[in-house]
């Protein structure tokens, strides 16, 4: 579905991607971990012709995305990334319409009927139907994620990109939305790309991830199989004792202060 | 659910067209000469061209409201696109320097003569194009590492309205005496515009400007969200920006040239309107296009009356409104700037 060949991609200063290939087939949560400044977030952007080439490309569902038109890849891909922030007030109900725009034609100013079940879809599943008249910028954190989670499924997309989206979000959040996107791949039969820097969450909810160092793919495979103690160490340079969580199953990362180990 | 947000919306634009003809009918009446309501009336049912009314109304008054409208709406929306595009309710034509650039075009057109050599509609074509250069000149000022700073933008924009505006006074310290007074009038703007010609093009254009702008509505509406998140959305940024960027060159360029530098309507006008219809631009372009139209014949009725019989420029009127209106503006977003 999604082909990543030898892709070189970056900064005026800095190359961050280089010669990254990866492959992501069938309907799957994949995550994406891997140390900061390792070019996760460059990653994303490149998918979504964010960010030009350098090099190699790019195959999204058998086409060159170089040739796919941006409305093309947005009818496809959504993004939601957490630092959105609208600059004037809008409410909930009028950003999550903003995600219908890839789908409208060029002269086609208002939502017809379909938008509007799309869009009151996308409140229902995201349980912000209450909150639609509410403004963006008075919802908190876990609720605005939300919202940007419910304009991302407007946009009735078949590959959907999160970006860190349970950052600074407290557990009782960060497990209310990652569910919803495990529910939603489930049910809508949603692809997800998803960048996590918390491991264990990252275990728990992907069905396999790609460990991300230095611009390229280092490891990728089920959580079991990336999440090794000696893996993880090489690339993070931190010592961690790994467990199982009792309950699923899936592998555990922990860490250990220093000073615990120096006494 | 989304009749009731159009009925809202279609309720604003009738109230400001209704709006619109009253301010226009009272524009029309005031003056060194007052005309009364059924004077007005009987004018209208059974045009008089003999009557000295005739004359007032029809070659001196009326052109002036055509202009008008046509400048102030043209002024407004093109606030709106570079808000909308730079993503801060400040920036607008003047604060940005476009007016300035613009003025400078049209002044170094009257220096060199050009308008009398290559004919009357140089003169907008040199304010567009002075438009049009210093809008690419502070987008790129501002442009550090490929991100747009905001808080360089209207630092810049202002800087490069002062350089505009020395190398302006320059020129006019070179120029011969016979020359200056035209240029005075593009200093202060007035919308004593002589030329039919002239008016009927600041009307073609203001009118193309809005179905142009309009066409752009959903990408500015994406544009409020960033540019990144307008890309994920399917916008063609880059080309978006181009087409907008000219745009409103086009429609501050020839502004300029036909009524001068009329400073804030760009800024007041969308400011006060998103407080009443909200941020979203399908409805926004409309109803600033009404109200900067209707904000400019205003402000000319008072700029005719207020000392009658003598004359103020409009621009002294739009500026103080405008400028008072900006540091309350600028006061209350602080943080956002």
């Amino acid at each position: 579905m999604l082909q990543i060949e030898n892709i070189r991609c970056g900064y005026k200063e800095k190359i961050i991607l280089n010669d990254l290939s990866t492959t992501f087939e069938g309907k799957k949560i994949a995550g994406i971990i891997g140390p900061n400044g390792s070019g996760k977030t460059t990653f994303l952007r490149a998918i979504t012709k964010a960010l030009p080439l350098l090099g190699g490309r790019i195959i999204l569902n058998g086409k060159d995305i170089a040739l796919m038109s941006y409305k093309e890849i947005a009818q496809y891909i959504a993004v939601a990334n957490s630092d959105i922030e609208a600059s004037f007030d809008i409410s909930v109900e009028d950003f999550v319409a903003l995600g219908r725009i890839p789908h409208q034609q060029p002269l086609q100013f208002f939502e017809n009927d379909y938008d509007w079940g799309k869009i009151e879809q996308a409140l229902r599943l995201t349980d912000m139907t209450s909150f639609r008249k509410r403004q963006l910028s008075a919802l908190s954190a876990g609720e605005r994620q939300l919202a940007i989670i419910a304009k991302a499924l407007a946009q009735e997309p078949k590959l959907l990109l999160l970006d860190e989206p349970v950052v600074h979000l407290d557990i009782a959040h960060q497990r209310h939305i990652l569910d919803l996107i495990k529910r939603m791949h489930v049910e809508n039969d949603l692809s997800v790309i998803i960048v996590l820097h918390e491991l264990n969450l990252a275990a728990e909810y992907c069905d396999e991830l790609r460990l991300f160092e230095q611009g390229r793919v280092f490891a990728s495979g089920t959580p079991e199989e990336v999440l090794r103690k000696q893996m993880i160490e090489t690339i993070y340079k931190t010592e961690v004792v790994m467990a199982k969580n009792p309950e699923s199953g899936k592998p555990c990362v922990f860490i250990c202060a220093k000073q615990r180990k120096l006494k | 659910m989304a009749n009731s947000k159009l009925i809202v919306w279609m309720t604003w634009v009738i109230m400001l067209i209704v709006f619109g003809v009253l301010v226009a009918l009272f524009s029309l009446s005031v003056g060194a000469t007052n005309i009364t309501g059924d004077q007005l009336v009987s004018f209208f049912i059974n045009p008089d061209t003999a009557s000295s009314y005739y004359n007032i109304l029809l070659n001196i008054r009326l052109p002036r409201i055509l202009l008008g409208f046509a400048v102030g709406s043209a002024l407004s929306i093109s606030g709106v696109m570079l808000q909308g595009m730079f993503r801060n309710p400040l920036v607008e034509p003047y604060t940005l320097g476009i007016s300035g650039g613009a003025a400078l075009g049209v002044c170094i057109n009257i220096a060199l003569r050009l308008n009398r050599t290559i004919g009357l509609i140089s003169v907008p074509v040199s304010g567009f194009l002075g438009a049009g250069c210093i809008i690419v000149f502070v987008y790129f000022l501002s442009m550090h590492k490929g991100v747009l700073k905001m808080q360089g933008l209207l630092l810049s924009g202002v800087m490069v309205s002062f350089i505009c505006s020395s190398l302006f006074m320059l020129i006019m310290a070179l120029m011969r005496i016979e020359d200056l007074h035209g240029i005075i009038f593009w200093t202060m703007g007035s919308l004593d515009q002589p030329s039919w010609f002239l008016i009927k093009c600041m009307g073609i254009l203001s009118i193309a400007g809005l179905l142009g702008a309009y066409i752009f509505c959903k990408d500015l509406n994406a544009f409020s969200l960033g540019q990144e998140h307008a890309h994920h959305l399917g916008v063609n940024v880059s080309r978006t920006k181009k087409f907008l960027f000219i745009l409103t060159s086009l429609l501050t360029g020839c502004s300029v040239a036909v009524a001068g530098v009329i400073g804030f309507v760009g800024l007041v006008i969308p400011h006060f309107v998103r407080l009443f219809v909200g941020g979203d631009n399908r409805i926004l372009l409309i109803c600033s296009y009404l109200a900067g139209g209707i904000f400019l014949i205003a402000s000319d009725a008072i700029a005719r009356t207020i000392i009658a019989p003598l004359e103020l420029p409009v621009g002294v009127i739009t500026g103080i409104i405008g400028g008072i209106i900006f540091i309350y503006a600028l006061n209350r977003k602080r943080a956002g700037v």
